[in-house]
């Protein structure tokens, strides 16, 4: 006999797992700690290859005073401002991808709340079912 | 008002019932525009400068999620550039991934405002971006927004001074390279539609969070000003009065579809407001609820309250009655 509360309730399921679950349902697989660590490890690649493309640029940029700069300046310390540069840069990527996934995973954890609701009641539909099943011989 | 408010209820009944057929024709219809505007304004590889290619790519993006039309078009952007010069097919190259690792990470779901940009940006109108994507999204939608902007003004760019690109003399080896960069670096136009751009939408968004009568409608008005004093005062500083007029008419065409906006999004009945107020354990409840504007659909239904008139035929009824046909006469 089909259930037809339990059945209108797997169809918002599906429906929010088409929709909205899509984008909610896999970052609800991790931790909060795992989730926002992993988005800043990626954060933290993604933003050093940024740099390196903007370091390139710059160089391209001076490439006709480059000569010059080399000359006026001690490569240590040119190196030190270059490091120092990146960190900072690194850093408030760090900083923003800090609270970018941190929302991202607040947002999930309510979207998801309402699909847990309705999952517990089809859990419970499920049971009352399964009692009032005649048991076979 | 009746009349507007039964095509809105039609039209999204319409996209209700079509949507998977709607959703792929605007993608194509977008694609279409997106690709045919990159071959006129670059158009240097004769191979891709086709109109087969553009219907081919935009029927294929058609059926795809929007990001691919961006990573599409960047592509052939950056085909069409290396037909002219291999350095400044680099610089985009470079432009576009700085683009997608530093904004494109945090803003991955704003792909229509990434392709939207530029198009807007060709016909002039870019005003209407920053004000719609205040109003329908967050902040991030900006990110998006500002990466379509600065590879129009690159493309832009490119075209303004493709003779530095296309001269046949042997030049020194990096000498294109810089003068791409410097074109995109020194470009302040650019700087001052960003600036504006974050200004705006940001504004824009503060406004339309707040809990205030016609939030949406205060905040277009004051986005819409003041990004028109912004980009104004910037044009006569940079001295470009020339571009005076543009502002003008995309600031007008800017509030034209951002009271369109309003109207599908955000249509609400002010005169219906209802304050409730309730407790529980934790917290005391202020609520304020704004009733939407709704046409209920019309169901014609005719009622009869006088019987339906039947006329009956002699013939009939000598038939029903069974009279004899010369009584009738």
């Amino acid at each position: 006999m089909l259930n037809e509360e339990r059945i209108r309730l797997m169809t918002k399921m599906a429906s929010y797992e088409e929709g909205e679950g899509r984008e909610f349902m896999p970052i609800k697989q991790y931790y909060r700690k795992d989730y926002v660590g992993l988005g800043m490890i990626k954060t933290f690649i993604t933003s050093s290859i940024a740099f390196a493309i903007l370091f390139l640029c710059g160089i391209l940029y001076e490439m006709e005073n480059i000569t010059q700069i080399l000359a006026d300046r001690d490569l240590t310390e040119l190196g030190i401002l270059v490091l120092t540069v990146y960190v900072v840069f690194t850093a408030v990527y760090q900083v923003i991808a800090l609270c970018v996934y941190n929302w991202r995973y607040s947002r999930a954890t309510a979207s998801m709340k309402g699909y847990h609701s309705i999952m517990k009641k089809v859990e419970k539909l499920q049971e009352r079912e399964e009692r009032s099943l005649p048991l076979e011989d | 008002m009746t009349g507007l408010l039964e095509i809105r209820e039609k039209l999204r009944n319409f996209y209700g019932r079509y949507e998977v057929y709607v959703t792929a024709g605007v993608k194509f219809l977008l694609g279409l525009v997106t690709f045919f505007l990159i071959n006129i304004q670059l158009g240097y590889m004769e191979q891709l400068n086709q109109p087969a290619v553009v219907l081919l790519l935009a029927l294929a993006c058609s059926f795809l999620p929007v990001n691919i039309m961006v990573v599409a078009a960047c592509g052939l952007i950056l085909l069409h550039l290396s037909a002219l010069s291999l350095e400044v097919c680099a610089i985009g190259l470079c432009l576009m991934l700085l683009l997608f690792f530093l904004y494109g990470r945090f803003a991955p779901k704003h792909g229509y405002a990434a392709i939207l940009t530029p198009i807007l940006c060709f016909f002039r109108i870019p005003q209407v971006m920053p004000v719609s994507e205040g109003l329908l999204h967050g902040p991030s939608a900006y990110l998006s927004v500002v990466s379509g902007a600065m590879v129009f003004f690159y493309v832009e760019g490119v075209k303004i001074n493709i003779v530095n690109f296309t001269s046949v003399e042997e030049v020194e080896g990096f000498a294109k390279f810089t003068a791409a960069l410097k074109m995109l670096i020194g470009n302040k136009e650019m700087y001052l539609f960003i600036a504006t751009f974050l200004v705006t939408s940001l504004v824009v968004y503060a406004i339309r969070r707040q809990s205030v009568n016609y939030a949406w409608r205060i905040g277009l008005v004051v986005g819409n000003l003041m990004q028109m004093v912004i980009l104004l005062s910037g044009y006569v500083l940079l001295g470009m009065p020339e571009k005076i007029l543009w502002v003008l008419l995309g600031t007008a065409v800017s509030v034209a579809v951002c009271l369109l906006l309003e109207f599908f999004f955000y249509n609400l009945d002010y005169s219906r407001i209802e304050r409730v107020q309730f407790e529980d354990d934790e917290y005391y409840y202020f609520v304020k609820a704004v009733p939407k504007v709704y046409l209920a659909r019309k169901d014609k239904r005719v009622k009869r309250f006088t019987p339906k008139k039947t006329t009956i035929s002699r013939r009939q009824l000598e038939e029903e009655f069974d009279i004899d046909k010369d009584l009738l006469q």
